[in-house]
Order: structure tokens, then C-alpha cells, then sequence
């Protein structure tokens, strides 16, 4: 099946390449709309409370993107007028911007940001600032009232007045953070000037330095390229090593990023790794494909034209490892679409379009590579081998000395169970915090700005509270805003908060001012009315929009906004706990407290990491588990594929948990990763050991061939894919890009090793029947005879033959033979009994005419079924054609109308027997190359024995038969034997002739038996004759269409 | 009356299978009897009425019949009888699909009698398919079993440039098609009209392609959809067969492994013009497509369907509510939903253990609006007299849609046969 698939594919390898470039051309326009942004809501684990709590609170409230920018005098301090000019000037901007949730600006300036004073018996809300150039007088003015408006301390300005900051959140867009951040940007870098120090932090800078690191990529992936094809050629030593590979890997890369396009999915951190994946991947498999069609040309290459023998390499090499290769890229694929299960969308589109990816290089593989290569003029030099022995024969040579041996496969499960012991230790530390200021260095600028915002203000991170009321007004509940007031009070007790604010603060202000600023009122209003009072008041004065970012409108829901000084993830659930904890003991039925914002998004998205790491895990063994086992058929297969996975999984998270590298996100996709790839490698080298050991090889034979073969590949593929992910480590400050490149190596490191050691170690330990086969009476029984036939054939074609030279050519052999059975024309009533190999029997019985055409070469045959019931009436007209395709008509009762099939293909089975078209019809012995291979008795008959060949390729493929040996009656000519071998030389069937009788008027000949036995399936065909008349006059008119439905 | 004559001529058919089964052993030689009969027992999960019918099984016996009269020519028979459960149980019922008589004289063939006469190298969907009704509501797996058989005088001879085909039929048949059943909607069905109708055809078959060319004037059996009449018991369809032309061509070219095949017709209805919503409009419909033949048993097929309507006028312009429903449900009914129309068709068949078990996968898909079939097919010959067939059909779209308002025929059904 895969070598008519090849040589069908080189047949039409124009049209193969033509193709896949056209493919290639339009998926690459597809890809080359990509870009890298970060769409906040594919991130978000969507059904998790601390999400939907945090959705709820934007709904009502605005964003959860806090940012903020503290300005620094050199000289001075925050209230010198440069700085307030500059804060005025970028508040204003921003409170314009149409990306910025007006009512959550915060500074000096800010409009919403109020100054509350006592006149006689009420309050005025008056602007913080009276202008921007301020005298003495005044800058201490303004401190005092700063001094009563504690809430503006550490928000507006820093404890010790040093810097003045500007607060405010971004609205929530789909494009990404760099376009949210970018009007930010414009606004205060216009600010930055000599003698001010300009600070920016907070969750959303660091999102929009992830797109900008992320776009690294972009430069990577060159020269990743550059370095794996680098190393092929170290490998291979050969051009075609260092370019197919590159050529297979590119345009996989394509595809996947064209598929990525087509779909209008961006890239975002977690899929801009994904082009380096799929080369690497994409490498790999060429590499598998290319090492073994340097082996079979290299066996080809003595015996054939070099052209024929880089045409046969080819298909010997896709037919070899195209089967694996399907299955490993099936199983990497598999892989990694199983993060579609994931909840966070981003990663299931990560899953999704690597997968795409891995597919498409298979695709390629399977397609474009090998078109190419049959173009390509065969190789003048095969890798290795000037050189002597190298690094890689080596290294396969070494394991399997110590693998063979069984006191050294001891040591390499000791070794094993040792390494496993320590990578398990290393596994019980690893700690998750998806907190994305782990992603950087922490020399980049953006850490120390964050580092002096937290240190001079409440906190860079926003946590939220909301406190909801079952009715209107609920909130303005003396008792439910003490409530707040403490939860305020304790979060700000709280070694992370810096500041906790909410509306109780405004409140208690205007209790202060409307008593004449006795600090004795700073409290709480006694009662709702007063409250009421004293919203009232202020609107007079204020604006109605000041506190849309802290209460609702009917006061039925309260924000308290927390500003913390972290966004670890671990330490803010422990903080999330207490508040939690805190506010059940605080609020009393009918009060509804939630969390959110995105400190809480963050406990979310690690919630949801570990959930799915652990079934993502467990789900990728398993399909590699099930998938191995189906392939080999054999469940030991799935355990020993998993074994090489599980130990480069397990060094993986031991070299997480040893190094103290976070579990995160973009950490969580690397034991898929490492699985997808890593699979390849125990899958390839099973099969190579199973296909030495069914060639013979004895088992420590076979691992050493497989070692060597496969093995060594599998030592190339590593290579190359570590070394492709090391080009990530060039991502100098980014640690996302760096832990991948230290695990990635890590995973190809050990899943190769621990392929090589392992997988051939269980092999020889436990010696599986899938290997192995089942003894010997598994095996397939026409093998000894076939190698007895050939073995007799080799001497018989060794000896020398000088009665064939004496009497006739084997053509003139086989034109006779041909000529012996051909009528002018025939009646024929035939029974044809199907045995399957259970024993079940099928029978068809059949009344056939034919007749020789007039003025032409070829018969024409009208085959009529009489029985069984199902198929009475059916009826086929073929007329045969020498020079061109037959032409074939069917008539189904059931249809009730005759129907033009293709007839070129003359190894289909005829009418569902064992006997092919080109069976019934004859084998031109033109087409044919004859040699007589030696002379036997059949049934007592002398019997010339005619090995033939095809021809062409032409002819193997439209025959499906790669040989026949024929035994030919010396006597009449006729064919009484023929064993037919498929178009890789393996045994297909034998046709044996009975019962031969003279048949009509011209001394023809007609065996009234056939018997067709497929070696392959071990179903058996006869066809006896009931009668066979011939020269019957049988009239050309019987043979049209119209004939058919008679 | 007919019912008698019908079934009395049935069981004819039926007694000739038979007896051609006893001839064989008997050697008899002229006047030869030959036949085959089928007994089949099938659950459906429905029936093809639109009658949302719970599960219906049915017992049905088939029969084919040839008696070789020698020089005096051939009778051949065919036909079936059916007993049917489920909720509504009617009586057994059967039909005599053919009965003709055919003669050889030479290079002329002669036909006469009723027979199924079906034309079109398309694969499924035929433009130039127009001689033989079918009853689509009949439970049978395949759909040539749908064919009811027309009586008709058929002649063709032989030219040596090709076989001219020559077809009279004295009375038009009708299709049997499913209608939705609509509280207060009552269906007028009359037989078609006594109009004859005449066909001719020129047949090609060569060197890796065949063809033709064939006009047919006659009934359509496909009938069209018209509003009667409205009171308050409710509305009046009519359900009318109308006269139709059709000039057509077909062709089917061999290429390697590959069978092109592409059918077309141009089919003139005797519309009266844009405001006619009562009868079909003219149509130019074209079928195409290849049929690649693969390795191991699998067969593709992949055909893609054009249909052009001149002078199309959307029936929802109509003002009157009840005959723009009747004109959209008889648009739906004729295909003619839309000025230009596009649709694809697709088989993939794989026959496989020796050819005693198959699976087929197909379906159409018609555009403007989008509707759709699909069919899967499982047939398994569990001895040389025993077949187990299963199959599935669903349709998909808008309920004025081609597909779309056979929505509620969608089925499965298993079916066992014994052939004798």
C-alpha cells in the first residue's frame, strides 16, 4: 500500500510539487498576517468564581488594568512646579483618552479627586490643586490637606511626598496590550525631561513587555533555523542534509502559521514559540525519512543505475518509515490537540495549530520531500562515511554495549530507578505562581520601576472587593460600612496591601468637615439619612461622577480597591484567604462579598494550571499509550513507548522544582512539548528493532541495527531540537523564552537517552511478542518456501544453463504460452468458490463469453452472474486494448442502468477472487523481461520455470506484481504455476492450473481449474469450469452496453 | 379492479421466479424460465411520508422473472409485495414494476410492455432521468428500487454509428412524492393527465468515452404544487403533473483510474412567465464530475451541480400570504429556489472482504439556500443467500429548501435478506 502510494506520488511528482507550493504560496500569505498580541480574555480561565467575580466588578465598575506612574524630582519634591505641571498635564491627557476608565484616574490633578472642607455647617469638594506653580505657603497648604485625606496618600503622592503619582485603569481590548499601553505611552513619555524621573508600572506594562519580548521570535527563528540545519549537517555531512530537512521544517511552519491566519488566531506568548516547535519537529521526522534513504541507496546504489537506485531509495525509504512516521506525528499531533481540554483558550490554541503543524510536516514529508528527491540528482557522496567513525556511531555503538548485555541492562535499570529518585525529589519542590513579573530579568528597567512604585506607593496590583447589597441603598447601612471600613483597615494590616480604598473614606472625610475638622468625627455618619446628607452635599459641589468608580449608583454595591505590592500568585492566595476569612466574620447575611481583579485572576489562572497540567498529562500518556498500543498491537508496546516520556516529563518538573523555576503557564505546555517530540523517538526505534527481527536478526542483532539506525536519528532529531530551543536562550531577559530553551533540551536530552537505553533494554528484558512475533508458528508459512524457492532460484540462476540456450527463448516461451490458451471466441459456465482463512466459503457462479477482436489485439469478455441472489444479473463488459486503457461497463440489477467504470488498473481483484483483471486477462508477455530460471516437474509435468520482470514501473504499478516465476508445460505451453510476487518482492499469490483439455478447433488449450491462493491474506479463489466451448461463432454484437441488462 | 390485475400479475412473477428455481433442477431447456426472488425483513425508524410515523417494520418479497422464449423473444417480470407494521398497518400491497415483452430482430431491439427505462451517465443525479416515475416514499434501501416502471414501446437499433433509441409512451407516469403534512392543508392528487409523451436517443460507446444526446417530451413526473382553492375548511393544494420538455446530452470519459462523467438537459415546462408559480420554470441543469477508483476497493466520487432558472421571480414577493407559501413549498419541491444554483454531490464507497461487504458514505449539497442529504450504507453478505444491510439518511436545511423539507424523513434502518 505505501509503495503504490510513492509511486504514485513520484509518478505525478510535478503535479505533487506544483501543489504543495501553491499550498505553501497561499497558507503563507494566510501566516503573514500574524502578529503577536495577547488578548486578556483567552487567557482567563472563564468559569473560575475569582473570573466571574472579576467580570462582574468591571461590568459595574470599570477595568481591572491599574496602572500607575510616579514622577521624581531630582531636586525637590512632588510638589515642585515642574512635577505638578507634568501630573496635570498627563492626568488631563488621560482622563481624555478614550482607553482609560475616566472615573478611574487618580492623582493631584485629577478631577474626581477631590479635596472635602468644612465650611460653617456644611462641606465643600473642591480640586486638590489651585494651579501648578505653587509657593511655599501654598505646598505646605496642600500637604496639611493631603495629611486629612489619607486616602490620597500613597495614590496621589508618596508617604514622604518625594513623588506624585498618577493612577488610573485601562479599558479592556482584544487587540492586545501593546495597542492598550500605547496611548500611555504617548502621553508621558511627552513628560519625561531632564531632572524628572518618570516611573510606569503595573500588570498591564508587563503584558505589553511579554507581546514586545514575545515578537523576538521573529529573529530567533533564523537563526534557529541556521543551527538545526547546522547540525544535520554535522550529521549528515551532505547538502541534501543540511537543506531538505530546513525545506520540510519551513514549509510546515507555514502551514501551521498559514492554518493560524486562515483562522484569524493571533500569536500570543504561549503560541509564539510554535514556529520553532514545528521545525524542530518538522526536522526531526525529515531526519528519520533522509537517514533511511541514505541507508537504501547506499545498499542500492552497487546494483543499480544511480538514477534508479535514488528512485527506488526513495520509495524504499518512505515505504520503510512512512508508517511510523504517520503514527509518531500522529501521536505528537495528538498531544498536543489534547490541550484543547484545557479551559484557558489561548493554550487550546496553542495545542490546536501545533498540532496543525506537526501534521503538515508529516504531509510534507510524505509528499513534497519525496517528489523532490526522485528530481534530485542522486547523491555522489552518503554521510559518514570519508570520515570514519564519528561521535554518533559512537554514541549508539556505547548504549547498546551497554544494553545487550544483561548485567548491563541491571546497570541501566539501576541508573534509571536512581535518576528517577532524584528528578522526583526535585519535583516535590516545584511551586506555581503565575505572577508575570517572573517572566523577566530583574535588570530589566520595567522591574526597577516596579520595584520603586511599590516601595513609594500602595502597590502596583490591583485587588478588588465588592460588597453587594440585596436592595437599593443597602450599602449606605451605618453597620455594613463599618463592615467595609474594617476590611479596609485589616487589608491594610496586611504585610502585601499597601492601601486599601473605598468610599467609607470619602464618608468619614465629610463627617470631619462638616464638624468643623474635629477629628473626633473622623468616623463613620451614624445613620443612612446622614449619609444621604452628605452625598447630597457634596454633589453640590462636586461631581456626580466622582465615585462612579467606588459605588453604584443606587448604592446597592461598594468597591474597595486594594493595592498590593505583589501579583505573586501564592502569596495573594494566602492574602485572598485571610480577607475571605476576614469578611465572613464581618458581614452579615444578605451582604454579598466577592474578589477579584486581577491578583485574583491570576490564583484563578493557577487554579486552573495545575487542573489541567494534571490532566493533560495524564491525557497525552494515555493517547500515546493507546495510540503506540494500536499501532504495535500490543499493550507492552504503549508501556514501553511511555517509559523514555515519563522519565523526560519527570526531569522536566525535577529541574523545575530543583532550580526554583515557577509553575506557570507558559512553563505548564513544556511536558507536552516534551511528549510530542520525545514520542517519536521510542516509537522509531521499535519499529526498526521489530523490522531487524523479523528479517532474521537475532534479538541483541536487532537492537544494535536499530541503535544504529534509528537510534543515531533519534541522536540527530535531539540534536537538532535542543539546539533549535537553545537558540531561545539568545532571548536575553526574558524568562519565558529562557526555561523553555533549559527544558526543552532537558526533555530532548533525556527522552532520547532514555529512549535509547530504555526502550532497547525492555526490548531484550522482556523479549515482547510484538517484536519477536509469537514463535514459530507465527510465523508466515509460505516464508520457508520462499526461501527455498529463491534459494534454488539463485543456484539455478548461478549454474550454467545451456539447455535454455539450446532450445527456446523465455519470451518465445511465454508468447506461446499466451497464444496456448487464447480462443477466437468461448461459452463458458464457471463456478468460483471463495475461501476465506476461517474456511468460509462464497460461491459464484458465472456464464462468461469472449471473443477475440477483429482486426485488434485484446479479447472482449462479457461476465454474467447467475448466483448467489444478491448479485444475479450483474454483468461486466471489459474489452481489452493494447495500446490503451481497457474500457469497462457494469451492469447492477439494483441500479438498472450500465455504468462506465476505469479499467486501468489491472490488479484489481476481478468481481472480489483472488485472481486479479490483469490474472484473467492475460499478462503481455511484451511488457515483460524473461529469463528461464531453470526446468522442474509440476504434477508430473516437465516444466520450464520463467522468471519475469516487469518491464517498467509502468507495468509494476498497474499490475501491482513486482515478479513471476512461471512454470510452463513443456508439452502445451500452458501455464500451470505461477507464483506472483508484489511490487516490493514479497510473496503475493499462486495461481496453479488443473485439468488442462484441448478446447475447440485450433488446438488451444483450457485449464478447467484455477486455483488462487493470496499468500498475503491467506484467501483462496477457485474458478472450475462447468463447460468451456470455443470457436463458437460467438457473435461481436454480444459485446456492447446495450447487451448488458439482457 | 387494477389492484386485482396488479397483484394477480405479481404473483405471476413471483410463481415464474419460483418455478425458474425448480427448472433448474429439472433441466428444462425452452421455454426457459429464470428468475430470482427476494425476501427481505426491515426495521425503519421511520417511514418517508413526513408523518413523524414511529418505527415501521416491513416484510417485503421481490421478485425478477425472464422467460427466453427462443426465437419468439422474452418476457421479463419484476415486481414486489409488501405487508407493513408500525402505527398506521395498511394492507399488503405490491406492484409490478416491469412486464414486457422484448424482441431481437436483428440490429433492433424492441420493448413493449411496462419496464423501467433510465437514462443519465450521472452518477445519482440525472437531468435527463425523465421516463420513469419513482414512489420516494417507498422503504427500500437503494433508490433503483424506487423506480415504478412505465408502460411504454421502446425501440433501439443499432446504426454502426451508434444506437438510436426510440420511446413512446402512451400515458405519463408520476413521482410518488412525500408532501408535509399542514393542519387544514388538503392535497388534490390526481392521476396525470392522458397525454402521451415520446423520447429519442442517441447513444454512443466507444474507445474510453461514451455519450448521448435525447430529447423527451412528455409528463413530468415530477408534479408541481398549486393552490386550488382556500375556505374555511382550510387550503387546497393540487398536486398536478404538467408537460415537459427536455433536450439532454451525457457523457462518460475514461482517464487513467478516473471516470469524468457530466450530464445536462434543458428543460422547458411550459412556464407562462414570471408571474406562473403554479408550474415549473424552464431550466438549464448540468451535472459533472469524477469518480476516482482507488487502490484496495475505495471509490470517490465528486460531481458539482449548476442549475440555471431564466426569468426566476422569489416566490416571497408574492403578496398573498397562503400563495406565497404554496409557491415557496412548490419552488423548494421543483429545485427552483434561486436564479442560479450551485451544489455539489459525493460518494465514497470501499468495498472490501473479497467484495462481500461495503460502506458507503453520500450525499448532496445544494446551494440558495444551503441544504443538504447524507446517506451512509452498510451492507454485509453474511452467507452466499443471507445480506444484512443497514443505512442511515438525514437531510439538512431550511424547511423550503430541496433538502430542507424532507427534514422529517430523516431515518436509519436495518434490513435482512434472504435471496433464493
Amino acid at each position: 500500500m505505501m509503495i503504490r502510494y510513492v509511486q504514485w506520488v513520484l509518478r505525478h511528482r510535478l503535479a505533487v510539487i506544483g501543489l504543495t507550493l501553491l499550498v505553501t504560496a497561499l497558507l503563507g500569505i494566510c501566516g503573514a498576517r500574524l502578529q503577536i498580541v495577547i488578548d486578556p480574555v483567552t487567557m482567563a480561565p472563564q468559569a473560575h468564581p475569582y473570573v466571574q467575580a472579576t467580570q462582574r466588578i468591571e461590568k459595574q465598575f470599570g477595568s481591572k488594568y491599574l496602572v500607575a506612574v510616579a514622577i521624581t524630582p531630582q531636586q525637590g519634591d512632588a510638589f515642585s512646579a515642574p512635577v505638578l505641571a507634568a501630573v496635570t498635564r498627563i492626568t488631563r491627557a488621560l482622563e481624555r483618552d478614550a482607553g482609560v476608565v475616566p472615573s478611574s484616574v487618580v492623582s493631584l490633578a485629577a478631577r474626581r479627586v477631590k479635596a472635602i472642607t468644612g465650611s460653617d455647617d456644611s462641606f465643600e469638594a473642591r480640586p486638590l490643586l489651585s494651579g501648578t506653580a505653587l509657593s511655599a505657603p501654598e505646598q505646605a497648604a496642600l500637604k496639611a490637606l493631603l495629611a486629612q485625606h489619607p486616602m490620597y496618600l500613597g495614590t496621589t503622592v508618596s508617604q514622604d511626598f518625594r513623588s506624585a503619582a498618577i493612577l488610573f485603569e485601562l479599558k479592556e481590548r482584544s487587540d492586545g496590550f501593546r495597542a492598550m499601553m500605547a496611548p500611555v505611552h504617548r502621553i508621558v513619555d511627552a513628560e519625561r525631561q531632564p531632572g524628572l524621573a518618570v516611573a510606569i508600572g503595573g500588570s498591564p506594562v508587563y503584558m505589553e513587555t511579554t507581546e514586545a519580548f514575545a515578537d523576538r521570535i521573529f529573529w530567533l527563528f533564523p537563526i534557529a533555523l541556521l543551527v538545526i540545519g547546522l547540525l544535520h549537517y554535522e550529521a549528515f555531512r551532505t547538502r541534501q542534509g543540511f537543506v531538505l530537512p530546513l525545506v520540510t521544517a519551513l514549509m510546515a511552519v507555514l502551514w501551521g502559521l498559514g492554518c493560524m491566519g486562515l483562522l484569524r488566531q493571533p500569536l500570543d506568548i504561549f503560541n509564539s514559540p510554535t514556529p520553532i516547535l514545528i521545525l524542530a519537529v518538522a526536522a526531526g521526522h525529515a531526519v528519520q525519512l533522509l537517514k533511511r534513504y541514505y541507508e537504501e541507496y547506499a545498499t542500492l546504489r552497487g546494483r543499480l543505475a544511480p538514477e534508479a537506485a535514488n528512485r527506488e531509495a526513495v520509495v524504499r525509504s518512505v515505504a520503510g518509515v512512512g508508517r511510523v512516521m504517520v503514527i509518531a506525528g500522529g501521536v505528537a499531533a495528538l498531544g498536543f490537540f489534547s490541550l484543547m481540554v484545557f479551559e484557558i483558550a489561548t493554550i487550546r490554541t496553542f495545542g490546536l495549530f501545533t498540532g496543525i503543524g506537526i501534521l503538515s510536516a508529516v504531509v510534507l514529508e510524505m509528499t513534497f520531500i519525496p517528489a523532490v528527491r526522485s528530481l534530485l540528482k542522486p547523491p555522489t557522496e552518503l554521510p559518514g562515511r570519508a570520515s570514519g567513525e564519528r561521535v554518533w556511531d559512537r554514541i549508539p555503538r556505547a548504549i547498546a554495549d551497554t544494553v545487550v548485555p544483561r548485567a548491563g541492562r541491571r546497570r541501566v535499570a539501576a541508573a534509571a530507578a536512581g535518576f528517577a529518585l532524584l528528578c522526583a525529589l526535585g519535583v516535590a519542590q516545584v511551586h506555581v505562581n503565575s505572577d508575570s513579573k517572573t517572566f523577566f530579568a530583574g535588570f530589566l528597567p520595567l522591574q526597577r520601576d516596579d520595584a520603586m512604585l511599590n516601595a513609594a506607593l500602595g502597590g502596583t496590583n490591583g485587588l478588588y472587593m465588592m460588597v453587594e447589597g440585596g436592595e437599593a441603598d443597602a450599602l449606605k447601612s451605618p453597620a455594613i460600612l463599618a463592615a467595609v471600613e474594617q476590611m479596609q483597615r485589616y487589608a491594610e494590616a496586611q504585610p502585601e496591601v499597601g492601601k486599601a480604598l473605598s468610599i467609607v473614606d470619602v464618608l468619614k472625610r465629610m463627617n470631619v468637615a462638616m464638624h468643623a475638622g474635629d477629628p473626633a468625627f473622623d468616623r463613620l455618619p451614624a445613620s443612612r439619612e446622614l449619609v444621604s446628607q452628605y452625598l447630597l452635599l457634596y454633589s453640590m459641589s462636586g461631581d456626580p461622577g466622582d465615585f462612579d468608580a467606588t459605588i453604584d449608583s443606587d448604592f446597592r454595591r461598594i468597591k474597595v480597591t486594594m493595592l498590593l505590592k505583589t501579583g505573586g500568585s501564592a502569596t495573594v492566595r494566602v492574602l485572598l484567604d485571610r480577607l475571605k476569612a476576614r469578611a465572613a466574620t464581618l458581614f452579615g447575611p444578605g451582604v454579598t462579598v466577592s474578589f477579584g481583579g486581577e491578583a485574583a485572576q491570576t490564583i484563578a489562572l493557577s487554579d486552573t494550571l495545575i487542573k489541567g497540567k494534571l490532566l493533560n498529562i495524564a491525557q497525552i500518556a494515555f493517547a500515546i499509550f493507546a495510540i503506540s498500543a494500536l499501532a504495535f498491537r500490543s499493550l507492552a508496546a504503549g508501556l514501553i513507548v511511555l517509559l523514555p516520556l515519563a522519565t523526560a516529563v519527570l526531569a522536566v518538573f525535577g529541574a523545575m522544582g530543583g532550580l526554583g523555576i515557577p509553575l506557570n503557564v507558559p512553563n505548564a505546555l513544556i511536558s507536552a512539548m516534551a511528549v510530542g517530540i520525545g514520542a517519536d523517538y521510542a516509537i522509531y526505534l521499535l519499529y526498526r528493532i521489530r523490522e531487524a527481527a523479523r528479517a532474521g536478526a537475532e534479538a541483541g542483532e536487532a537492537v544494535r541495527t536499530a541503535l544504529a539506525t534509528a537510534g543515531q536519528a533519534a541522536l540527530f532529531v535531539a540534536t537538532a531540537v535542543a539546539g533549535g530551543y537553545g537558540v531561545l536562550a539568545l532571548s536575553w531577559g526574558y524568562n519565558v523564552h529562557l526555561w523553555l530553551a533549559l527544558f526543552i533540551v532537558i526533555a530532548m536530552a533525556v527522552s532520547a537517552l532514555a529512549s535509547l537505553w530504555l526502550v532497547p533494554a525492555c526490548v531484550l528484558a522482556f523479549r515482547p511478542a510484538f517484536v519477536f512475533g509469537r514463535g514459530p508458528a507465527r510465523a508466515a508459512p509460505w516464508k520457508p518456501a520462499a526461501l527455498a524457492v529463491a534459494g534454488a532460484l539463485v543456484l539455478a540462476g548461478a549454474a550454467p544453463r545451456p539447455a535454455a540456450a539450446e532450445t527456446e527463448s523465455a519470451l518465445a516461451i511465454m508468447q506461446k504460452s499466451r497464444a496456448a490458451t487464447q480462443v477466437k471466441d468461448s461459452i463458458a459456465a464457471a463456478t468460483f468458490t471463495l475461501t476465506a482463512k476461517d474456511g468460509a466459503t462464497r460461491v459464484r457462479q458465472t456464464v462468461g463469453h469472449t471473443r477475440l477482436q477483429d482486426g485488434a489485439e485484446g479479447q472482449m469478455r462479457l461476465v454474467r452472474f447467475q448466483a448467489p441472489a444478491d448479485i444475479k444479473g450483474t454483468a461486466i463488459l471489459l474489452v481489452e486494448h493494447a495500446k490503451a486503457d481497457d474500457d469497462m461497463w457494469l451492469y447492477l440489477p439494483a441500479l438498472g442502468k450500465v455504468r462506465r467504470l476505469s479499467a486501468a488498473n489491472k490488479k484489481d481483484a476481478f468481481a472480489g477472487t483472488d485472481f486479479s483483471y490483469a490474472d484473467v486477462i492475460g499478462y503481455r508477455p511484451e511488457d515483460w523481461t524473461h529469463r528461464i530460471a531453470g526446468e522442474e516437474t509440476h504434477e508430473g509435468a516437465a516444466c520450464w520455470v520463467i522468471e519475469s520482470l516487469p518491464a517498467g514501473d509502468a507495468v509494476k504499478e498497474s499490475t501491482g506484481v513486482g515478479r513471476r516465476l512461471s512454470w510452463i508445460a513443456k508439452a502445451s505451453h500452458v501455464m500451470l504455476r505461477s507464483d506472483l510476487f508484489d511490487a516490493t518482492l514479497q510473496p503475493l499469490k499462486r495461481i496453479v492450473s488443473a485439468d488442462v483439455r484441448r478446447v475447440g478447433a485450433n488446438g488451444r488449450y483450457q485449464p478447467m481449474r484455477m486455483d488462487a491462493e493470496n499468500l498475503q491474506t491467506g484467501h483462496r479463489t477457485t474458478i472450475r469450469f462447468e463447460s468451456f466451448e470455443a470457436d463458437r461463432d460467438v457473435p461481436a454484437s454480444l459485446f456492447t452496453p446495450r447487451e448488458l441488462d439482457k | 379492479m387494477m389492484r386485482i390485475a396488479a397483484a394477480g400479475l405479481l404473483a405471476a412473477v413471483l410463481g415464474a421466479a419460483g418455478a425458474a428455481r425448480a427448472a433448474e433442477g429439472e433441466g428444462a431447456t425452452r421455454p426457459a424460465l429464470d428468475g430470482t426472488l427476494s425476501l427481505r425483513g426491515d426495521l425503519w425508524s421511520g417511514s418517508r411520508d413526513l408523518d413523524d410515523a414511529g418505527p415501521v417494520a416491513q416484510a417485503s418479497a421481490w421478485g425478477r422473472a425472464k422467460v427466453d422464449l427462443g426465437d419468439a423473444g422474452t418476457l421479463v417480470g419484476d415486481g414486489w409485495l409488501a405487508a407493513r407494521g408500525g402505527a398506521d398497518r395498511p394492507a399488503p400491497h405490491g406492484r409490478v414494476r416491469e412486464l414486457y415483452w422484448r424482441g431481437t430482430f436483428g440490429p433492433l431491439d424492441l420493448r413493449i410492455g411496462r419496464q423501467i427505462i433510465a437514462w443519465g451517465r450521472a452518477d445519482g443525479l440525472n437531468p435527463t432521468d425523465n421516463l420513469t416515475p419513482r414512489d420516494f416514499t417507498l422503504l427500500v434501501p437503494e433508490d433503483g428500487e424506487q423506480r415504478r416502471g412505465n408502460d411504454a414501446l421502446q425501440a433501439s437499433v443499432e446504426t454502426g454509428a451508434g444506437v438510436l433509441s426510440a420511446v413512446w409512451l402512451p400515458r405519463g407516469g408520476s413521482h410518488r412524492v412525500p408532501l408535509p403534512r399542514t393542519p387544514q392543508v388538503m392535497y388534490d392528487e390526481a392521476d396525470p393527465p392522458r397525454r402521451d409523451g415520446w423520447a429519442l436517443k442517441w447513444d454512443l460507446a466507444g474507445d474510453g468515452i461514451d455519450g448521448s444526446l435525447s430529447y423527451f417530451d412528455g409528463t413530468d413526473p415530477l408534479p408541481d404544487l398549486a393552490l386550488a382553492g382556500a375556505g374555511p375548511d382550510g387550503v387546497q393544494v393540487a398536486v398536478r403533473n404538467h408537460r415537459l420538455r427536455a433536450f439532454g446530452g451525457d457523457l462518460s470519459w475514461v482517464q487513467g483510474r478516473m471516470v469524468w462523467r457530466a450530464e445536462a438537459a434543458w428543460m422547458r415546462s411550459g412556464s407562462a412567465g414570471a408571474a406562473d408559480f403554479v408550474r415549473k420554470r424552464d431550466r438549464l441543469w448540468l451535472v459533472g464530475g469524477g469518480e476516482w477508483t482507488f487502490d484496495g476497493g475505495t471509490t470517490l466520487g465528486l460531481q458539482a451541480l449548476v442549475q440555471h432558472v431564466p426569468g426566476f421571480v422569489d416566490p416571497d414577493t408574492l403578496a398573498t400570504p397562503v400563495e406565497r407559501e404554496i409557491a415557496g413549498r412548490q419552488a423548494a419541491l421543483a429545485n427552483q429556489t434561486a436564479a442560479n444554483q450551485l451544489g455539489a454531490s459525493w460518494r465514497l464507497a470501499h468495498r472490501f472482504r473479497n467484495d462481500t461487504a461495503s460502506a458507503e458514505l453520500s450525499g448532496v449539497w445544494t446551494g440558495a439556500p444551503d441544504s443538504s442529504l447524507w446517506r451512509t450504507r452498510f451492507t454485509v453478505a453474511l452467507s452466499d443467500a443471507w445480506q444484512l444491510q443497514a443505512g442511515t439518511d438525514a437531510t439538512f436545511g431550511p424547511a423550503k429548501s430541496l433538502w430542507g423539507q424532507f427534514r422529517a424523513n430523516r431515518l436509519a434502518f436495518v434490513q435482512l435478506r434472504r435471496g433464493l
